[in-house]
């Protein structure tokens, strides 16, 4: 699937926003869930997360961001598969996020992590940002030479602790 | 980083994979992080045949200096063919 989905340019953000939306919703319909639903994605899947948290309204009560890159697309790299940078939905962001970066990473760079806040700041969106010196790219992957275990260690503190804080809090809106 | 760096051309070839040879329809190189490689970025080669189904694949990953070298071979032994009158 990988290669196929490469070959034609990567998954469209329609489909990946339609398929999270429906994960979400059927996840609400469970009697087993405890009323809160979140979504978490790392690189693209960070990028996925924050585009879905974005254009879902009341589905996701949390969102974890983690170094999604392109969340500032630029331009140029707008695809028919790709035409809309999520930045440009940060105002219908509908419930708190938090982010989790590599200082090292290029994509997103540390720059690109300050517009995405300046945006979040821009439309009073609940959010808190965390960038880690020493860390690049996938620095939670355990398994690869990009794994950084301090900063993995306190990455997955936070996450925890971020979902832990609004398991119980009222939706945001 | 998902780079989304990704070329492709259609091809003629057979590939052997899972189940044996198959006819090789498209190749898809990527420059983007690899399924197996213990590396961040990977040039990711991948010959397929979509009528034949996702499994129908032949895949490689590669350092990007060895995919530099693998350029060279391929284009020397191309030369080679040529000058000494081997046809397809």
């Amino acid at each position: 699937m990988l290669a196929k989905s490469r070959a034609e340019g990567g998954l469209p953000d329609d489909q990946v926003v339609g398929d999270m939306a429906a994960a979400g919703t059927y996840l609400r319909s469970l009697p087993s869930l405890n009323g809160k639903v979140g979504i978490l994605g790392s690189c693209s899947g960070g990028r996925h997360t924050y585009l879905t948290a974005c254009r879902t309204p009341g589905v996701f009560d949390a969102a974890v961001d983690c170094w999604g890159g392109s969340v500032v697309q630029a331009r140029e790299r707008l695809t028919p598969a790709q035409p809309v940078s999520p930045i440009e939905y940060t105002k219908d962001l509908s419930c708190p996020l938090l982010g989790l970066f590599g200082e090292d990473d290029q994509n997103p760079a540390p720059a690109q992590v300050a517009l995405h806040e300046q945006e979040l700041k821009k439309y009073h969106k609940q959010y808190e940002f965390h960038s880690y010196k020493g860390a690049g790219h996938g620095f939670f992957y355990y398994h690869l030479p990009m794994y950084r275990h301090e900063q993995a260690m306190d990455g997955w503190k936070k996450l925890w602790a971020f979902l832990e804080q609004h398991r119980d809090a009222p939706q945001y809106a | 980083m998902c780079t989304n760096i990704v070329e492709t051309a259609q091809i003629t070839g057979w590939g052997k994979g899972a189940e044996g040879w198959f006819d090789l329809r498209l190749v898809s190189v990527s420059f983007d992080h690899p399924m197996h490689a213990p590396l961040e970025h990977a040039i990711n080669i991948d010959f397929t045949n979509a009528a034949k189904g996702l499994s129908a694949r032949v895949a490689v990953e590669l350092t990007p200096d060895a995919a530099q070298e693998l350029i060279r071979v391929i284009q020397a032994a191309l030369a080679r063919g040529h000058a000494e009158g081997v046809m397809a």
